[in-house]
C-alpha cells in the first residue's frame, strides 16, 4: 500500500508542496519558539551555572539570581566553620548606576567574584574577546561586553577605556563577548573587592555566599542550620536557584506564555494545512478507495493509505523544517537573540510533526473509514 | 456442477421501519462456474444492490449468501473481506484506476495487496496486459489511454489474482460498440477457461445465445434462463 499511497500523494504535487510547506513552516516555528524559550531559561541562570557551588546562601524571599540584597556581614565565617564546607566564595550582584560619556545615564548589572581563580573557582567571566578573568584583579577593573557597547555609549578601543559607575571611575581590563542577561542591560564584571567598593558594601560585604561541601550529601543539613540561626536568609543548591531563577524569569515576564501560544499557533496552522490536504486527496480517491474495498482491501488497509501519506509528510516536511530552524539560528550568527537547540527543542519539534500529521491524518482516516463502498462505486 | 455462488432468500431494503424501500423481495440465485449470467432489468430495479450483496459489500436485511461454500452472511467484516479477496474480482462502469499509477501498476500493485510480491506481480501484470494487446501500453498512465485501454487495464486487474468469480457492472457503457465487443471477447475466453462471470449490462448486442440471463423487475427476478431460450419465448 505504499507504493500506491506515496506514489499517488506525489501525483498531486500542488498538494503535496502546500503540506510540506504547512509542516516544514509549523516544525521551524515550534522548534525556534522551543529554543527561545530554552535560550531564555539558559539565559536566565547562567551566572548561577557559571559560578556554580554546591549551596548558595542569600536573602529570604530572593526570587532570582538579579534580583539580591547585601547580606549581614559574618555568616561567612560561621559556615566555613562546618567540616563539610570546603569554601565560602563570596558574590555580588547589584544593579547600578551608569553614566554614559556623552552624560546620559543608564543602569548596568554588575557581577562581582574572587578573581582570584588559583584556589580552583571556577572562570568568570566565561567568554573573553580581550584579557583574561585574572586582569580584573586591582583596583578599579572591570570587564565589559563588546556587545553593549551602543548601550554603555563607548567607541572601539575598550581597552583601558574609562567608565563611571556609581559615581566612581573604573577602566575596562578586559573585554568578554556574547554575554548577556535576560533583560539585556549591559553586564560589568569586576573583581570582588572591586565590586564592593561599586555597590557600597563592606569590606566582607556579600550579595551570596556560595558554598563549596566537601559531600554535596552535607547540604541540606547545613541549608536548614543556617536557615534555623537566620531566619532572614535562605539557602538554596545552586540547581534550586537556578530552577527558581528560570521559573520567575518565564512567568514573568510572560514570555513563557507567548511563545507557547506562538508554538500552539504554528500547530493549528500545520494541522490545518496537512489535514486540508490528506483530507481533500482522500475525497479525490474515494472511488479508487472503494474499488480497493470491494476486491479485498481490508479496512487497515486502506487506513494504511492515509497513514503512508501522513507518515511521508511528517518525515520530510518535519525535516525541511528543523533545517529551517537551525538555518534561521545559524542566520542570526553572532547577534543570535540566544536560540538553544537541546534535545527538548529538537524532540518538541518532532512530537509537534507527530501530533500535527496524526490528526490530520487521523481527519482523512474517519472519511476513509467510514467510506460506503456501494455508494462510491454507484 | 456445485455453485460458486448461492444466495438464498435474499431481501433488502433501504431506510428505515417505518419507511422502508424495498429494493430486492425474496430473491434466489445461484452462480455456477464456466457460466456467464448477464444481469438485466430497469434501472433501478436492484441490480447493483443485488451484486454488492453477493460480493459481501452490502448486508441482506433477509436471507443469506455462501461464497465458494462459504456462508459470508453475518461473517464479521475482516473475515469477508478476505473471502472476497480470495474469490472475487471486480470490474466497474467508470474503471477506478489509480492516475498515480501506471498500467502495469494499477494492475500489479492491486495483485501485491493480496500477498503476492511486487517483482512477481508486475511480470505477470505485464503478461496479462500483453495478452489484452496493451504489449505497448504498460508505462502510460491511465489519462494517457483510451477508454476501452483503461477497461481492460481493469479487467486485467480483476482477473490477475485468478478469481473464480468476476463481477462486472456495466463495464460497457463507457465504450463504443467494437470496443465493448472486444472487451466482451476477453471476458469470454475466462469463462470458457472456467470462471464465472456475473455480468450486469443493458446491451443486448453483447448477448451471445448460450448466455445465461436474469431479468430482475421491481426487486424480483421475472426470468432466469438461456439466452436461447429467451429468444425462443420472444
Ligand atoms: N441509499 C439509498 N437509499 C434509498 N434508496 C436507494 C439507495 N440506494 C439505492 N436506492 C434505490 O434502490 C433501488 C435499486 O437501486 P440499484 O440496485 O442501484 O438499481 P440498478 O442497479 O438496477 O439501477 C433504486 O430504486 C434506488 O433508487
Ligand atoms: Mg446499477
Amino acid at each position: 500500500m505504499h507504493r500506491i499511497a506515496l506514489k499517488t500523494l506525489l501525483h498531486h504535487r500542488a498538494k503535496v508542496f502546500a503540506a510540506l510547506a504547512g509542516v516544514a513552516f509549523a516544525t521551524a516555528l515550534m522548534v525556534i519558539q522551543i529554543g527561545l524559550y530554552d535560550g531564555l531559561r539558559a539565559r536566565a541562570s547562567i551566572l548561577v551555572d557559571r559560578v556554580g557551588g554546591d549551596l548558595w546562601i542569600m536573602a529570604a524571599g530572593t526570587s532570582m539570581v538579579d534580583d539580591s540584597e547585601l547580606l549581614a556581614s559574618g555568616i561567612d565565617l560561621r559556615a566555613s566553620a562546618h567540616p563539610c564546607v570546603e569554601s565560602v566564595r563570596p558574590a555580588i550582584v547589584a544593579w547600578l548606576p551608569y553614566r554614559t560619556p556623552a552624560g546620559a545615564r543608564h543602569t548596568l548589572q554588575l557581577v562581582g567574584t574572587d578573581a582570584d581563580t588559583s584556589r580552583g573557582a571556577p572562570l568568570v567571566p566565561w567568554s573573553m574577546a580581550e584579557g583574561l578573568p585574572g586582569d580584573l584583579r586591582g583596583p578599579g577593573r572591570v570587564a565589559i561586553d563588546e556587545g553593549d557597547l551602543r548601550q554603555l555609549g563607548l567607541r572601539p578601543p575598550l581597552m583601558g577605556h574609562r567608565l563611571e559607575i556609581a559615581e566612581t571611575e573604573v577602566r575596562v581590563a578586559a573585554v568578554t563577548t556574547g554575554i548577556r542577561n535576560v533583560s539585556l542591560i549591559p553586564i560589568v564584571f569586576a573583581d570582588i573587592v572591586t565590586a564592593r567598593e561599586l555597590a557600597h558594601a563592606s569590606p566582607t560585604g556579600a550579595t551570596y555566599w556560595v558554598l563549596d561541601l566537601a559531600h554535596p550529601s552535607c547540604g541540606p543539613s547545613i541549608a536548614a542550620e543556617i536557615e534555623r540561626e537566620h531566619p532572614d536568609l535562605l539557602v538554596l543548591t545552586g540547581e534550586q536557584l537556578a530552577a527558581r531563577t528560570q521559573h520567575h524569569v518565564v512567568t514573568e515576564s510572560g514570555a513563557g506564555v507567548a511563545l507557547a501560544f506562538v508554538a500552539l499557533l504554528g500547530l493549528i496552522v500545520g494541522v490545518v494545512i496537512v489535514g486540508q490536504t490528506l483530507f481533500s486527496l482522500v475525497r479525490e480517491h474515494h472511488k479508487e478507495l472503494g474499488m480497493l474495498r470491494a476486491v479485498g482491501a481490508t479496512r487497515g488497509e486502506l487506513a494504511a493509505f492515509v497513514g503512508w501519506m501522513a507518515t511521508f509528510v511528517a518525515v520530510v516536511g518535519g525535516g525541511i523544517g528543523l533545517g529551517l530552524a537551525f538555518a534561521v539560528d545559524s542566520g542570526l550568527g553572532g547577534r543570535s537573540i540566544g536560540i538553544v537547540y537541546g534535545p527538548e527543542a529538537v524532540l518538541g519539534g518532532l512530537a509537534a510533526v507527530f501530533v500535527m500529521c496524526g490528526i490530520a491524518g487521523a481527519i482523512s482516516l474517519a472519511s476513509v473509514l467510514r467510506l460506503d463502498v456501494v455508494k462510491v462505486l454507484q | 456442477m456445485t455453485a460458486l455462488l448461492d444466495a438464498h432468500g435474499l431481501s433488502f431494503s433501504h431506510g428505515q421501519a417505518p419507511f422502508l424501500t424495498p429494493v430486492l423481495r425474496d430473491l434466489s440465485v445461484s452462480i455456477r462456474p464456466g457460466e456467464l449470467t448477464v444481469l438485466m432489468g430497469p434501472s433501478g430495479s436492484g441490480k447493483t444492490t443485488l451484486i454488492s450483496i453477493l460480493a459481501g459489500l452490502l448486508r441482506p436485511t433477509s436471507g443469506h449468501v455462501d461464497l465458494c461454500g462459504e456462508r459470508i452472511t453475518g461473517m464479521d467484516d475482516a473475515a469477508v473481506t478476505a473471502a472476497r479477496r480470495r474469490s472475487l474480482g471486480f470490474v466497474f462502469q467508470a474503471f477506478h484506476l489509480f492516475e498515480a499509477l501506471s498500467a502495469v501498476d494499477n494492475v500489479a500493485e492491486i495483485l501485491a495487496l493480496s500477498g503476492v510480491p511486487i517483482r512477481a506481480a508486475r511480470e505477470r501484470s505485464r503478461e496479462l496486459l500483453v495478452r489484452f494487446g496493451l504489449g505497448d501500453r504498460l508505462d502510460n498512465r491511465p489519462g494517457q489511454l483510451s477508454a476501452g485501454q483503461r477497461q481492460r487495464v481493469a479487467i486485467a486487474r480483476a482477473l490477475a489474482p485468478n478469481p473464480k468469480i468476476v463481477i462486472a457492472d456495466e463495464p460497457t457503457v463507457a465504450l463504443d460498440g467494437a470496443t465493448a465487443k472486444s472487451v466482451m471477447q476477453l471476458l469470454r475466453e475466462y469463462v470458457s477457461g472456467g470462471t464465472a462471470v456475473v455480468l450486469v449490462t443493458h446491451d443486448t448486442r453483447l448477448i451471445t445465445p448460450t448466455d445465461r440471463i436474469i431479468e430482475l423487475e421491481d426487486g424480483r427476478i421475472v426470468r432466469d434462463g438461456s439466452a436461447h431460450g429467451r429468444e425462443e419465448e420472444e
